[in-house]
């Protein structure tokens, strides 16, 4: 008897009204008084002997009982129908017969009378026919299976069961379906109110049907609370009884495959060997690393776990921030209490399972290194930060800053390591773009506004515990370094600019302008003699026709404006040096540019690049001779 | 409940439904229920020659059970998304379940 109810466009206007009704009925599928029992009136009326003969006509007797029940509305015999529809016909005959006589006389002579006569006989009769078992359930009867149905489709939780569809409205401006006025309004009436909120929006959206569609939102939530406050068993196993019946619904359907929970699901010990899962990470970064050294793959499905963890806890973290608009206004609320309770429970959690607070830890590489070293680690990143008070993000910066080398993208992300396979070449790409996208900005953001005391330290930081040379490699080290030189370079203008102290606020002391020419140094004297390396390999598509080299000659943009910046803070004799490395790469840039073998928006990318750092040095790419 | 819910935001849009017998349906998703029936509006057959008794066949609905594949416009779902009402989803059966497992000794 359960069947589904229709989620769609274009319904009709039955369902509304129907569900109307229903608004005001309260029993939902479960037995009925004798009294109420109208299902079989029709048959049980006529009495037990008359329907056990042979010769009992249900069809009359159906008609007869409903005569009775309803009276005056006369059902209509076959022949009754005839008279009256003949009775109708000759007027609309007449109507068409002028009509067709203006158009086309020729007409006429088709529509004699007999044959006009013969189909209207045919029509009627198939009329009859199919209509011969209408009306077999009453109004009430129809209700009752809606009611049924509906019943299966409520559950407990509309807001989590409809996460998906209601989240997606929100996030595509509900441009189809319009949702009802507050979204805990939406959520308490889930599939029955939205079915019938689609029906009535795509329908008529009168003023009627909001308020049936309040009235039936109601009396939804009632029977939500009904059907809460007694739980329907997903066995039912009677006294005696051999064996369990369940109870399937649209929370618990049929399984198709029976699963076993042992404990606890999915034991770690069942680890399969130690081959390095290179489909899941760059080059295998758990294998052989402290820890638990034993097993890699332990450790991978640790951090694995850990990561949901941290999923479930931002989940939460995430409800919680939407249902903090329903709270009260006022502070002392027991629920706004509540609500605040829990909300720092659950970033405590998070910062708890994210195990950033040490920048230095034991085990190689750090937990935050192997939470970034999966992509749905760095994914949940940046979602993760949005809760995070300032220091903690200052203490999570310090954390990847420290352990900066040992980052996936980093140990794995040199050309190099890529040269061989285009595969891990494609790889190492897609982390580095998620890396920069979604846990870069964090960091450069926190960076961007912090007094140069904060900066020089984490310069210092880096310096101290990363290999400059190694690390410039790669593009998030090169961006980090940009960012960080370029903050530098801003601060210590606004000394410059305003005498001893900074205008803006911090103050910014000598000290600190010396020290950060300090670092500046030593980052120099580190990269020095290994700048050409740090460009992208040279791809051999790039010099034979426009399109294929439009990608590889821009993707050295980073280089260009680490240079760039680096050359802000150069002194003369730096300077000097810079242009003596990268003077082939420059000559090479504008050779390609200016050869007329790209395309000319490739060679206008090609020289501005190029003039971001030519720029940077008071020079320019027009003067360099070719 | 995640797969309705998912079905109920391609309403609209135009999918291609394979079946268990191998004919695959071209049409706008009209309607989906809980149990993943679809109706079809306006529907074309992938391999035409093969079904020559659906040409005239302009709405249908399929059963749920005998759907093998739906095939989908990548940019109408929101993948992101997708895999938090996953999680959520998972994590409230692992709830039901630790619930659900006491009531199973009592009444065993």
């Amino acid at each position: 008897m359960s069947g589904g109810s229709f989620f769609g466009a274009g319904y009709s206007n039955e369902l509304d009204s129907k569900l109307e009704t229903l608004a005001l009925e309260d029993n939902l599928g479960e037995s009925l008084e004798d009294a109420q029992d109208t299902f079989n009136d029709e048959t049980f009326d006529a009495g037990d002997s008359q329907v056990g003969k042979q010769d009992f006509d249900f069809f009359q007797n159906t008609a007869m009982h409903r005569a009775r029940i309803e009276g005056p509305r006369r059902v209509l015999t076959v022949a009754e129908l005839e008279s009256r529809m003949v009775r109708h016909q000759p007027q609309q005959q007449q109507q068409q017969q002028q009509q067709q006589q203006q158009r086309a006389p020729a007409r006429a002579l088709r529509a004699s009378a007999e044959v006009v006569a013969q189909r209207r006989e045919l029509r009627l009769q198939r009329q009859a026919e199919l209509s011969r078992y209408d009306n077999m359930m009453s109004r009430h009867d129809k209700e009752y299976i809606v009611r049924i149905q509906v019943s299966q489709l409520l559950t407990d939780d509309p807001a989590a069961d409809d996460f998906y569809c209601h989240m997606y409205q929100l996030s595509r401006g509900a441009a189809m379906f319009s949702p009802p006025q507050a979204p805990a309004a939406a959520a308490a009436a889930a599939a029955p109110a939205a079915a019938a909120a689609a029906v009535a929006s795509a329908g008529q959206g009168s003023g009627s049907t909001q308020s049936s569609m309040a009235r039936m939102q109601q009396q939804v939530q009632r029977i939500v609370n009904e059907a809460r406050r007694r739980p329907k068993a997903v066995h039912v196993a009677a006294e005696g009884a051999l064996g369990k019946i369940s109870v399937t619904s649209a929370r618990n359907p049929k399984q198709v495959i029976q699963v076993q929970q042992r404990g606890h699901a999915g034991s770690v010990s069942q680890a399969v060997g130690a081959q390095s899962p290179s489909a899941h990470d760059l080059g295998g970064i758990f294998a052989g690393m402290g820890g638990d050294a034993r097993n890699p793959s332990t450790e991978r499905r640790k951090t694995l776990r850990s990561i949901e963890k941290v999923y479930g806890a931002v989940l939460k973290l995430e409800q919680l921030i939407r249902e903090q608009v329903r709270l009260p206004a006022q502070s002392d609320h027991p629920s706004v209490q509540a609500w605040i309770s829990a909300y720092a429970a659950g970033k405590d959690a998070v910062w708890a399972e994210l195990e950033a607070g040490e920048p230095i830890s034991s085990t190689y590489p750090h937990p935050l290194v192997r939470f970034l070293s999966f992509s749905k680690g760095k994914r949940i990143f940046p979602r993760v930060m949005h809760h995070m008070s300032t220091d903690q993000v200052l203490a999570v910066t310090a954390t990847i800053i420290a352990n900066f080398e040992s980052l996936d993208v980093c140990r794995f992300g040199s050309f190099s390591y890529a040269a061989g396979s285009a595969v891990v070449a494609a790889r190492q790409g897609e982390e580095t773009d998620l890396f920069m996208q979604a846990v870069m900005p964090t960091a450069l953001s926190f960076l961007s506004e912090t007094p140069l005391r904060m900066v020089n330290w984490l310069f210092a930081l880096f310096m101290e515990r990363n290999n400059a040379a190694w690390v410039a490699r790669t593009r998030p080290a090169l961006a980090l370094l940009t960012v960080i030189l370029r903050r530098t370079a801003v601060l210590k203008q606004q000394v410059d600019s305003s005498g001893n102290n900074g205008g803006g606020g911090y103050a910014v002391d000598r000290q600190d302008v010396y020290q950060a020419n300090e670092l500046y140094g030593h980052l120099f004297d580190s990269i020095r003699g290994n700048l050409a390396a740090m460009f992208p390999p040279h791809s051999s598509s790039s010099s034979s026709g426009g399109g294929g080299g439009a990608g590889s000659a821009m993707e050295d943009v980073y280089v260009w404006q680490f240079l760039a910046s680096v050359a802000m803070g150069a002194s003369v004799e730096q300077q000097h040096l810079l242009v003596a490395e990268v003077r082939e790469k420059v000559l090479e840039k504008v050779q390609l540019a200016k050869g007329g073998h790209v395309a000319a928006d490739v060679a206008a990318g090609i020289t501005a690049n190029v003039n971001l750092f030519l720029h940077a040095l008071g020079l320019d790419a027009s003067q360099v001779a070719t | 409940m995640l797969f309705y819910s998912f079905f109920k935001t391609q309403v609209g849009q135009q999918v291609t439904i394979e079946l268990k017998n191998d004919l695959a349906i071209q049409g706008t998703l009209e309607s989906v229920d809980q149990f993943l029936n679809f109706k079809l509006k306006d529907i074309r057959v992938v391999d035409e020659e093969r079904y020559p008794h659906m040409l005239s066949v302009k709405n249908c609905f399929i059963r749920g059970s005998v759907v093998r594949y739906v095939q989908l416009l990548p940019s109408t779902v929101d993948t992101a998304l997708l895999q938090d009402a996953a999680r959520r989803e998972a994590q409230s059966t692992q709830q039901m379940q630790q619930q659900a497992r006491p009531a199973n000794v009592a009444t065993a």
